[in-house]
């Protein structure tokens, strides 16, 4: 009788174990992917009135506050809404709470949707999205932070997303859509935009705005805060002086864009001027070029945070060791909570030459329908309930995340004008109302990467600033005919 | 003549059998030939056919290699891109600023180690010091980025305000020099644990005999080091080299966490490789041919590396 010997028995069990995983591949249940071919209504749908409203929300709506799992698959028999994680997000607002909010509300009962967030999900400019598409394996249905000036381009180019404003005219939460489309500013509308129609959903936005330490500028004879640029050069150089270098003057961020240069443009040029019919960020433009004078100004004083190459000074800011600074207001906001909202004044960006009011950079991270997702209309359903203006657990917590939000009316409802740790928020309303979007391209990243090193060598005095633009244009010019 | 046509065929058989083995073998390594197949040499041949392609990730493709085949196009336009012989002069110094010191301090700890008798402290050291290696590297370079903050971070704040010996410290990441110890010290931390662990290894494996032999010539600690030690540990040191002289594919989680300097003029040559291909133009493309060319002098070091120090099985 022939034995097996130990090598053939280790070949067996290694074969049987390919076989195995072979089979537990093939039985593995992909959720929805099955009831996809079902289900999916494949055409976005046509744009018609809704007349009937779920009869839920707000009265029966309890605001679930303990922890919840929101990241187990659904159970069987339910309709399993995979909603691709952005982490820094929920690390700041609490998506995780809406979310099982949502999953409790009774209508789920019936509707048999449970939202579930999905850390292994991809953003809407990910190629391998349309692959799973062609494959017809998609199996999420959108993602929750895509800055739309540097991603929503690309999302669209490759038809990851699609327009999402019919689904929120379908909605079941008829009068929160209503709302949507009512209160949204125009400028974060234009900013969600391509093509003429909607594609993204605004959770949080950011506004690039001017902010103080009130403390810091009334010891320096400030206690309006400047007015212009010669005043804030002034004041910088007086609280520096005044406080022995434990203190900074002022803080500029420009290894980042559009968190600085890109903003102080606008305090210097007109809208029009702002960018090129292209959709480039005009840095050839005279108020630009003046934007990077002004900033050199500050270096050259000494009176900027060491570290201004790279990150720039988000620490110090913190710390409260800065006394102005231009960067995204949330920024701002969290050096309040830190030291005190009583000493923080946010302001739009104080005015150049002939500017009657400066205008801003602006961003939304937002919410994007995958193409060809499962469950489009629940996805839809979700997101409407939670981007309601009137969402008291949504919109009160943007505010105090430090993040503001989209629409007109939740400011009105939320913030209290006499509450210092949110009236800040009032006014970065009111900048992002008469804000410029920037338009949706996919070169701005390009504009970044190669404007970048010239401009950091402009502000460490190798180069002019006019041979630190033409460079980079040239080399911008360069790479898009590439 | 039956009895010798049976014979050439069975000499027929021994000699296959000679030539290609027992079939059973094939079965031991067919899961990982598959895998390999699959996961390695797929990727590498995609790659190359990419390469040769002006394969842009926003435009329509489709899986022939023929598809916008541009011929050797990305490796002549390569030529004449100054980033990429920028990117390769900051690969050199981003593997200077960090090989050397973990090779010795990895080195140094394993052999220090070794010399720990109780067990159970050798034990609580080992996981002390690859602590660093389980650590995300993203999160470790950004909690460095925190140590190196240039104003009141804590690195400053020792030098300056505790021991008082450095008054104007340096912008330790946006300066053009001090980038270079800042970025390699981080990249030191973060690795030597799991190279202290593989040269562990290999200390571990060297017979006890071998050490009282020593000790009965009269070899103090370091000529044991010299003449027991490292030849024992030779293959080991093979392998570090092998795993780490490819320094051209470098630097690219390490960069976008800790920043590539001062207006990102230290971008990497793989970290540029990352950014033609997914940014902008999405040129994945010419993002493969400076891939493939870094790989092919990778390939190149890893070869003088095994015509230099080869092993005994290499």
């Amino acid at each position: 009788m022939s034995t097996l010997t130990h090598r053939r028995q280790i070949a067996i069990a290694m074969l049987l174990a390919v076989l195995l995983g072979t089979v537990a591949g093939c039985v593995t249940p992909t959720p929805q992917v099955t009831e996809v071919t079902k289900e999916v209504v494949k055409e976005v749908p046509v744009t018609k009135e809704v007349v009937k409203e779920v009869p839920v929300t707000k009265e029966v709506v309890k605001e679930v506050v303990k922890e919840v799992p929101v990241t187990v698959a659904a159970p069987p028999g339910m309709k399993e809404v995979r909603i691709a994680r952005c982490g820094w997000l929920e690390a700041e607002i609490p998506l995780d709470l809406a979310i099982a909010t949502y999953n409790a509300l009774p209508e789920r009962a019936n509707d048999k949707v449970q939202i579930v967030l999905d850390p292994t999900g991809k953003a809407s400019g990910d190629p391998l999205l349309a692959q799973m598409r062609k494959d017809k394996k998609m199996v999420w249905n959108g993602y929750t932070c895509d800055a739309p000036f540097l991603g929503l381009a690309p999302a669209v180019e490759l038809e990851n997303i699609v327009p999402i404003e019919p689904y929120i005219q379908t909605s079941q939460y008829v009068t929160a859509a209503q709302r949507i489309k009512g209160q949204m500013f125009k400028s974060v509308w234009a900013e969600n935009s391509a093509k003429g129609q909607l594609y993204g959903l605004p959770m949080v936005t950011d506004v690039v705005v001017f902010m103080y330490r009130k403390d810091y500028l009334a010891a320096v004879g400030y206690p309006e805060g400047p007015k212009n640029w010669d005043e804030v050069l002034d004041a910088a150089k007086k609280v520096q002086a005044k406080y022995g270098g434990d203190v900074f003057g002022f803080a500029p961020t420009p290894a980042v864009l559009w968190r600085y240069v890109a903003a102080l443009h606008q305090a210097f040029s007109l809208p029009d001027k702002l960018f090129t019919p292209e959709g480039l960020l005009n840095i050839k433009d005279p108020g630009f070029i003046e934007a990077m004078k002004i900033t050199k100004q500050f270096i050259d004083a000494g009176v900027v945070p060491a570290g201004w190459e790279t990150w720039g000074y988000p620490e110090t800011w913190k710390m409260g060791k800065v006394a102005m600074a231009l960067n995204q207001h949330s920024m701002g906001a969290w050096g309040g909570m830190i030291w005190g909202y009583d000493n923080l004044k946010i302001v739009p960006i104080p005015v150049g030459p002939g500017i009657e009011n400066s205008g801003t950079m602006f961003w939304s991270s937002s919410f994007e329908l995958y193409n060809d997702a499962p469950y489009p209309q629940e996805t839809m359903d979700f997101m409407v309930w939670l981007s309601d203006p009137d969402n008291e657990l949504w919109q009160r917590g943007l505010f105090k995340a430090g993040k503001i939000s989209a629409y007109a009316s939740a400011y009105d409802k939320f913030i209290d004008p006499k509450d210092v740790t949110q009236n800040w928020a009032l006014g970065v309303r009111d900048l992002l109302k008469s804000a410029t979007a920037a338009p949706n391209t996919k070169w701005y990243i390009t504009v970044h990467s190669k404007f970048l090193p010239y401009f950091i060598s402009y502000l460490q005095g190798k180069t002019s600033a006019e041979d630190a633009v033409n460079k980079a244009w040239d080399e911008i010019q360069a790479e898009m005919k590439k | 003549m039956a009895r010798e046509a049976g014979k050439a065929t069975t000499g027929k058989g021994k000699t296959w059998r000679k030539e290609w083995g027992n079939l059973g073998g094939y079965l031991f390594i067919a899961p990982l030939v598959l895998m390999w197949l699959i996961f390695g040499a797929y990727p590498y041949f995609r790659g190359l056919l990419i390469a040769l392609q002006d394969y842009r990730l926003l435009d329509a493709q489709t899986w022939s290699p023929f598809n916008s085949f541009n011929g050797l196009h990305n490796f002549i336009e390569m030529l004449g891109d100054k980033a990429v012989w920028q990117g390769i002069k900051s690969a050199f110094f981003l593997y200077l600023s960090w090989f050397p010191f973990t090779a010795a301090l990895s080195l140094f700890t394993a052999v220090m180690l070794n010399r720990v008798k109780t067990n159970w402290l050798a034990s609580v050291y080992r996981v002390l010091i690859t602590l660093a290696w389980v650590v995300p590297l993203p999160a470790a370079m950004y909690m460095w980025t925190q140590i190196y903050e240039p104003n009141f971070g804590y690195l400053t704040y020792f030098l300056r305000d505790v021991l008082h010996i450095w008054r104007h410290t340096p912008a330790w990441t946006s300066d053009l020099f001090w980038y270079w110890p800042a970025i390699g010290l981080a990249s030191a931390w973060k690795g030597f644990g799991y190279y202290m662990l593989l040269f562990l290894l290999g200390l571990y494996n060297i017979p006890r005999d071998l050490y009282d032999a020593a000790r009965v010539d009269g070899a103090n600690g370091w000529q044991q080091f010299r003449y027991v030690e490292l030849p024992g540990i030779r293959n080991i040191m093979l392998l570090f080299l092998v795993t780490n002289v490819g320094f051209l594919g470098a630097g690219t989680v390490e960069m976008m966490t800790f920043t590539a300097g001062p207006g990102d003029i230290y971008t990497t040559l793989a970290l540029y490789s990352w950014r033609v291909s997914f940014e902008g133009a999405t040129r994945l493309g010419y993002g493969a041919a400076l891939a493939l060319f870094a790989g092919l002098i990778n390939l190149g070091l890893v070869t003088i590396v095994f015509k230099t120090l080869r092993s005994e099985k290499a």
